[in-house]
């Protein structure tokens, strides 16, 4: 092992306090030139939050804030725990037996795992893209409409109105107007992750996780994705875990980087890569380890 | 290992896997070719006209111009038969023998005159000794008579009249003993006789003449029954002759030929040709034998009657093919010998359907909660134990089952019922459903259940609207596979639902009712029928309907999986 701690907590604590606090913007105004602007409150925040599968503890301790509006990539070795950290937000762990969280999670200041909190609700607001393309077996427009119709009756033409949308915002639109009622796993993986994104655009959610969207994609379909999460950032809020360092640098404002479930280092994109304060982070981004 | 013998040892596998193949495709060829060969037949044979005149006056169906013609023409051609027959057994053609043999009664009785001093002087002697005195004398005194009983008898035998001879010769030992009455009183006239000599006189003075009737009776009835085997075997292949004789008649295969051609020359010659003889040995045992009707009539009227019935034999029945499609909507009439086998697919319909309609909601709603909600642990383990145990148990058991339980217990119907057969087969197929429908739900990636959950659906309803529509195709294959073992079963029913006889029942007669049933009457008809050997096309006929309902469910399972899959996956 390349990286010796004697006290984790300690040493890889080097978090960028400055950054939690800014005033609220809106997204129009972000986009134009948004690594000048200060920080933004944070959408997403975590104060000393733990993940147990069991008496394994997969996250340890996390201390982190998801600026509104901002792209925030999370990067470390596999195992580390971002991803596990990531579908905490939406409380996709309510899936995996043995799994317990301690510590506080909030949406907006309200904690995620309170008991009385609505999941449903909880999982409109925070949409989810996972590492594969994963369309249900129906057609492209039932797709799309799954989520929003989970929310109650509506009607078609509203319906209709909803599933063009969210397929323009995801960049598909054009490509699938023709084929809303074949289904969508006729189309190739590219089309089909950027649909899983308009799927969950489609709820009108604050929050975006996405949990290594291109790591089954080839480049061209990758370049599109970035594309896209380029234009969604402003409207929602991303977070975005992912093995390839320059996709991180790319797309991102923030960058978290974890290892064995802690959270090493937290910051400006721009910093992290440029200039990273802990070692380990430097060592994993120059390809030293990982 | 060396190339030579890696190469070898390739072709060798290839080799043994198609022979394998070829093997197997023997084999369901072997199975499948005569269930199919003979199952057509029950539908499309050479039908005999009896075929139509059944149809016509127990299916009601209405006879077109040909089966008029038919009708016609093979009346006409049976005539023949019949007027020869007539005329072999008219009183006419006995009557030369009849005048003769009473003539020489008369002249018997006659002619007593002149042993009146040796009967009259044998009453005189003691009683032991007066009869057979008087029965020595009797043998003279009918001499004559016996000789030409005998000759009539010899004659009537090759020329005909045999028929009507046995007929009057019933009545002849009355007519003998009134002769011997006669007689007595003749001789007796004016003499001081007691009581008891006079009818010692008139006892035994015809007595050599009755021994002799008994014989002439005997020797004829012999002759007479072999025509009566050759008649019974005449009626056999072509029914009754008319609508008289057709009334006195109860069960309906007697009251009609063979509707079948292959059945009728089957007939014309184990029953026709071939005549089935009783045979009274010297120590009195009865045993048959088998004897052939050209010898045994060679040189009677009879054979001519052979003849007639051989040149006119497709004549009398007028075969042409027929399809009788009425084989899947007639009911069966007489055990099955008539009529179609409409009850027993309605029956298996039924069953299959109540089936169906427990065990797949049971067993899909089974495999959801082993698949999606049981954690492992003790009791879900005790229960896939069960359910794996229940997959093995033997059918027979479940029928075993049904009737103790649902129906001794239960009671939930007045013995056997489609609705107890139908538990019942729900409950043997429930295993394999719930195996077959929780691989399905397995198959289902977990990529969708996340997917799902993502978008803000609870688990009740991502099973509903996303896992279970993925897993349908599968579901459905499992589900539609078991209805055809289902549909096939025997044991289950033959305790819970089946009985070998009865009509298609309806919607409210499925709680209380027994039912035919394809498997149970396949066996029944094969194994408890008086007459297999004649209902053979029907045994065939049940065979393949119910092997095309299996195959055509499994084929629709496959048909349906592809369809499904092609709409989910839109290729």
């Amino acid at each position: 092992m390349i990286l010796t701690m004697e006290n984790p907590k300690e040493k890889t604590r080097c978090f960028a306090q400055e950054d939690t606090a800014a005033a609220p913007l809106s997204g129009a105004a972000q986009k134009a030139k948004k690594t000048d602007l200060p920080v933004p409150e944070a959408a997403v925040s975590a104060r000393g939050f733990c993940v147990n599968y069991g008496s394994f503890k997969a996250v340890k301790n996390v201390d982190i804030d998801f600026s509104r509006g901002r792209v925030t990539a999370i990067i470390g070795p596999s195992g580390c725990g971002k991803s596990t950290f990531l579908r905490c937000i939406n409380r996709m762990n309510d899936f995996v037996d043995g799994c317990t969280t301690s510590g506080l999670l909030a949406l907006d200041g309200v904690n995620i795992f309170h008991k009385r909190l609505d999941v449903v609700e909880l999982r409109r607001r925070v949409g989810m893209v996972f590492q594969r393309p994963n369309p249900f077996p129906k057609s492209i427009y039932d797709n799309i409409a799954y989520g929003v119709r989970l929310q109650g009756r509506i009607a078609r033409s509203e319906l209709d109105e909803i599933v063009e949308l969210s397929l323009r915002r995801a960049a598909l639109w054009d490509e699938v107007k023709d084929r809303l009622s074949s289904s969508a796993l006729g189309l190739s993986g590219g089309q089909q992750q950027r649909l899983c994104i308009a799927r969950a655009l489609a709820v009108k959610p604050e929050v975006l996780l996405m949990d290594e969207p291109c790591s089954a994609l080839d480049p061209k379909s990758t370049a599109r994705v970035e594309e896209l999460i380029g234009t969604l950032s402003g409207d929602y809020t991303i977070a975005i875990v992912t093995h390839n360092m320059q996709q991180a640098s790319r797309v991102s404002d923030f960058t978290a980087f974890f290892y064995e479930g802690n959270l090493v280092e937290f910051g400006k994109t721009s910093d992290i890569f440029t200039n990273p304060k802990c070692e380990a982070t430097n060592d994993y981004i120059t390809g030293r380890f990982g | 290992m060396k190339d030579s013998s890696r190469k070898l040892l390739d072709k060798s596998f290839t080799a043994l896997a198609s022979l394998t193949l070829v093997l197997l495709g023997v084999c369901v060829a072997a199975f499948l070719a005569p269930i199919i060969i003979r199952g057509v037949g029950a539908v499309v044979f050479k039908a005999t006209v009896e075929h139509e005149k059944v149809l016509c006056e127990n299916f009601g169906r209405v006879a077109s111009a040909s089966d008029e013609e038919r009708f016609a023409s093979s009346n006409a051609a049976r005539e023949k038969l019949y007027s020869l027959t007539d005329s072999y057994e008219s009183d006419a053609a006995a009557q030369k023998y009849i005048s003769r043999i009473s003539s020489l009664r008369d002249k018997a009785v006659d002619g007593s005159a002149k042993y009146k001093d040796e009967l009259i002087g044998a009453l005189n002697l003691s009683s032991a000794l007066r009869a057979s005195k008087i029965r020595k004398v009797s043998e003279a005194l009918w001499k004559d008579y016996v000789v030409e009983l005998k000759r009539c008898v010899k004659e009537s035998e090759s020329t005909g009249g045999a028929y009507a001879l046995a007929k009057f010769l019933d009545s002849e030992p009355d007519k003998l003993s009134a002769a011997g009455k006669q007689i007595s009183t003749k001789l007796t006239e004016g003499l001081k006789a007691g009581y008891s000599a006079r009818s010692a006189l008139s006892r035994n003075s015809a007595h050599f003449a009755a021994s002799e009737i008994e014989a002439a009776r005997d020797e004829l009835s012999r002759v007479n029954a072999a025509y009566d085997v050759f008649k019974s075997g005449i009626r056999e292949l072509l029914g009754p002759r008319d609508a008289k004789e057709k009334a006195s008649l109860n069960l309906m295969r007697q009251k009609y030929g063979q509707t079948r051609y292959e059945n009728a020359k089957k007939i014309l010659a184990d029953d026709i040709e071939t005549l089935t003889l009783t045979k009274r040995d010297s120590s009195g045992m009865e045993t048959s034998v088998r004897v052939s009707a050209a010898e045994q009539f060679k040189g009677t009227p009879v054979e001519k009657m052979l003849e007639v019935l051989r040149n006119n034999f497709d004549a009398m029945l007028a075969p042409h093919t027929s399809f009788y499609w009425g084989f899947f909507t007639d009911d069966p009439a007489d055990a099955n010998i008539f009529g179609g086998i409409f009850p027993m697919i309605v029956g298996t319909f039924w069953l299959t359907l109540g089936a169906m309609l427990v065990a797949a909601p049971l067993g899909m709603a089974s495999a959801v909660y082993f698949s999606e909600y049981a954690r492992e642990g003790t009791i879900t383990g005790f229960l896939r134990m069960c359910v794996g145990t229940l997959a093995g148990v033997p059918s027979v058991v479940f029928g075993l089952f049904g009737l103790a339980f649902l129906i001794n217990t239960l009671k939930i119907s007045d013995g056997k019922s489609v609705l107890a057969g139908s538990l019942t087969l729900a409950l043997l197929i429930l295993p394999t459903i719930i195996r077959s429908c929780e691989e399905a739900l397995k198959a289902v990636p977990n990529s969708y259940r996340e997917a799902a959950g993502a978008l803000g659906a609870t688990k009740a309803r991502a099973i509903l609207t996303v896992v279970l529509p993925a897993a349908m195709p599968s579901m459905l294959t499992g589900i539609i596979i078991s209805m055809g073992r289902a549909a096939g079963e025997t044991a289950p029913i033959i305790f819970t639902a089946a009985t070998s006889t009865g009509v298609a029942l309806g919607l409210s007669e499925l709680f209380s009712q027994p039912t035919t049933a394809l498997p149970w009457n396949i066996y029944n008809i094969c194994s408890e029928h008086e007459m297999a050997e004649r209902v053979g096309h029907v045994q065939y006929g049940m065979a393949l309907t119910l092997t095309a309902k299996v195959i055509k469910l499994n084929l629709a399972a496959i048909i349906l999986r592809m369809r499904l899959q092609r709409k989910l996956k839109n290729r």
